[in-house]
C-alpha cells in the first residue's frame, strides 16, 4: 500500500515522461514541416530509356539495309530534341543527396551540362537548380549533422526538444528552434511569406500528447492501486 | 455529405476585417494573404493560415484554425493602432463562415516580431497577433 503523496508523485512522474515523449513528437513533426533550402530542380534526371518497339524498329531498319546490299551506313540516332523523354518527377529528397560530396558530384554534372549548352547542344535537365549550383559552389549554407556536411537544412537540423522537467506540480518540456532566422520563417517578414513549422506541429500533435499523458496517468494510478481523479491541463 | 475546408474561414476573416470602416480607411495598402506585392503602400495587413487541424466526432467535424494577422506600417504608432482595430474586428467576432457554424474567434497570442528595414532603407514596423478560429460542420 502506498501513500496518497507517493501515488501523486508517481502519477506526476509518469505524466512528465509522457510529456517528454510528446515534445519529441512535436519536434519530429516540426522537422518534417520546416522549410529547407531548395537546391534541386523539380524534374528528375532526363535519362533516355528506349522502348522495346524502338529497339526492334532500329534493328529492323539495319537488317533491311544490310539485306538490300546497301553499303554500310551509319544509322543516325534519333533527334535529341524528340528522343528525350521525361522519366517522371523524382526530385532528390533524401538527405544523402544533400551531403556535400553527393551535391558536389551533381555540381560537376551541372557544369558539364552548362558547358554543353554553351557549345550549342540542346538543353537537358539538371538535378541542381541554378541557385542550387551556386549554393554548392559557394558552400555558404553548409551545415554539419551527424558528422556529415549537408547543403542546407540548418533550420531543420537544429530543432530539438528539451528533456521534461518537473517542478512541484508543473511539468515542462520545450521544443526549440534556435536558428537565428527561425522566427522569420515562422512569422514571416515584409519580404518573405511565413512558413510556419513549430505552431502547426504543436497544433497537430495536441490530441496525441493529451492521450499519451492520460494513458500514462491512468497506468500510474492503476499501478498504485488507487482511485483518483486528476485534471490534466496541456498548454501548447 | 460534403464538407468544406478552411477556405471559407479565411474568407470570413477577411470579410470581418473589411466590415470595419475605421480599419478599412486606416489601411491604404489593403489586405493580402501571405505576403504583399512589392510596391504596396503602407500601412497594410497580411494574414496567413498557420494550422488547421480537423477534429472529428460521430456527427460532425470541427476545424480549429490558427491565423496570423500582421500589420505593417512606417511608424509604430500606426502599426499598434491598426493592430488594435484588427483585434477589435476579430476578437470574439461572430464570423459568417459558408457551410460552417462559427464557434469561436479569439486572439490567442501576439506575434513576437519587430521592426525591419525595407528595400528602400525605411524602417518598417510589424505588429500582429494570432487568432484562433473554431468552426463546426455536420458530416
Amino acid at each position: 500500500m502506498i501513500s496518497f503523496e507517493e501515488l501523486g508523485q508517481a502519477i506526476l512522474e509518469a505524466a512528465t515522461e509522457a510529456l517528454g515523449e510528446g515534445a519529441n513528437i512535436v519536434a519530429l513533426r516540426a522537422k518534417s514541416l520546416a522549410p529547407v533550402r531548395k537546391i534541386f530542380s523539380d524534374g528528375g534526371s532526363s535519362i533516355r530509356f528506349k522502348m522495346v518497339s524502338e529497339i526492334e524498329e532500329s534493328r529492323g531498319a539495319r537488317d533491311n539495309a544490310f539485306r538490300a546490299g546497301s553499303p554500310p551506313t551509319v544509322v543516325q540516332p534519333e533527334d535529341p530534341t524528340t528522343a528525350r523523354t521525361i522519366t517522371g518527377k523524382r526530385p532528390p529528397v533524401h538527405w544523402r543527396e544533400r551531403r556535400l560530396g553527393a551535391a558536389s558530384r551533381l555540381l560537376v554534372a551541372y557544369e558539364a551540362e552548362m558547358q554543353a549548352r554553351r557549345r550549342g547542344y540542346p538543353a537537358m535537365k539538371t538535378m541542381l537548380t541554378r541557385r542550387g549550383a551556386s549554393e554548392v559552389r559557394t558552400k555558404r549554407a553548409v551545415f554539419a549533422t551527424f558528422q556529415h556536411l549537408n547543403v542546407g537544412g540548418r533550420l531543420r537540423g537544429e530543432i530539438h526538444a528539451t528533456a521534461p522537467t518537473l517542478a512541484g506540480s508543473r511539468a515542462e518540456a520545450w521544443v526549440i528552434s534556435p536558428t537565428r532566422y527561425a522566427k522569420y520563417q515562422e512569422f514571416g517578414t515584409r519580404h518573405n511569406a511565413a512558413h510556419p513549422f513549430l505552431r502547426p506541429a504543436a497544433a497537430e500533435s495536441r490530441a496525441e500528447i493529451v492521450s499519451r499523458i492520460a494513458a500514462a496517468v491512468t497506468g500510474a494510478a492503476r499501478a498504485g492501486s488507487g482511485k483518483t481523479e486528476i485534471e490534466i491541463m496541456v498548454r501548447l | 455529405m460534403t464538407t468544406t475546408s478552411v477556405a471559407p474561414v479565411k474568407r470570413a476573416v477577411v470579410q470581418a476585417l473589411r466590415a470595419s470602416p475605421s480599419l478599412v480607411s486606416a489601411i491604404r495598402g489593403g489586405i493580402h494573404e501571405g505576403i504583399a506585392p512589392r510596391k504596396v503602400r503602407y500601412p497594410f495587413i497580411t494574414y496567413q493560415l498557420v494550422a488547421a487541424p480537423y477534429a472529428y466526432d460521430w456527427t460532425g467535424m470541427m476545424i480549429q484554425a490558427l491565423i496570423d494577422v500582421s500589420v505593417y506600417a512606417e511608424n509604430p504608432v500606426d502599426a499598434n493602432n491598426i493592430d488594435a482595430l484588427v483585434a477589435g474586428a476579430l476578437n470574439e467576432a461572430g464570423l459568417n463562415v459558408d457551410g460552417q457554424t462559427s464557434l469561436l474567434c479569439r486572439r490567442v497570442a501576439d506575434l513576437p516580431t519587430g521592426p525591419d528595414i525595407d528595400s528602400e532603407g525605411k524602417r518598417i514596423y510589424q505588429v500582429g497577433g494570432s487568432y484562433s478560429v473554431w468552426t463546426d460542420q455536420a458530416l
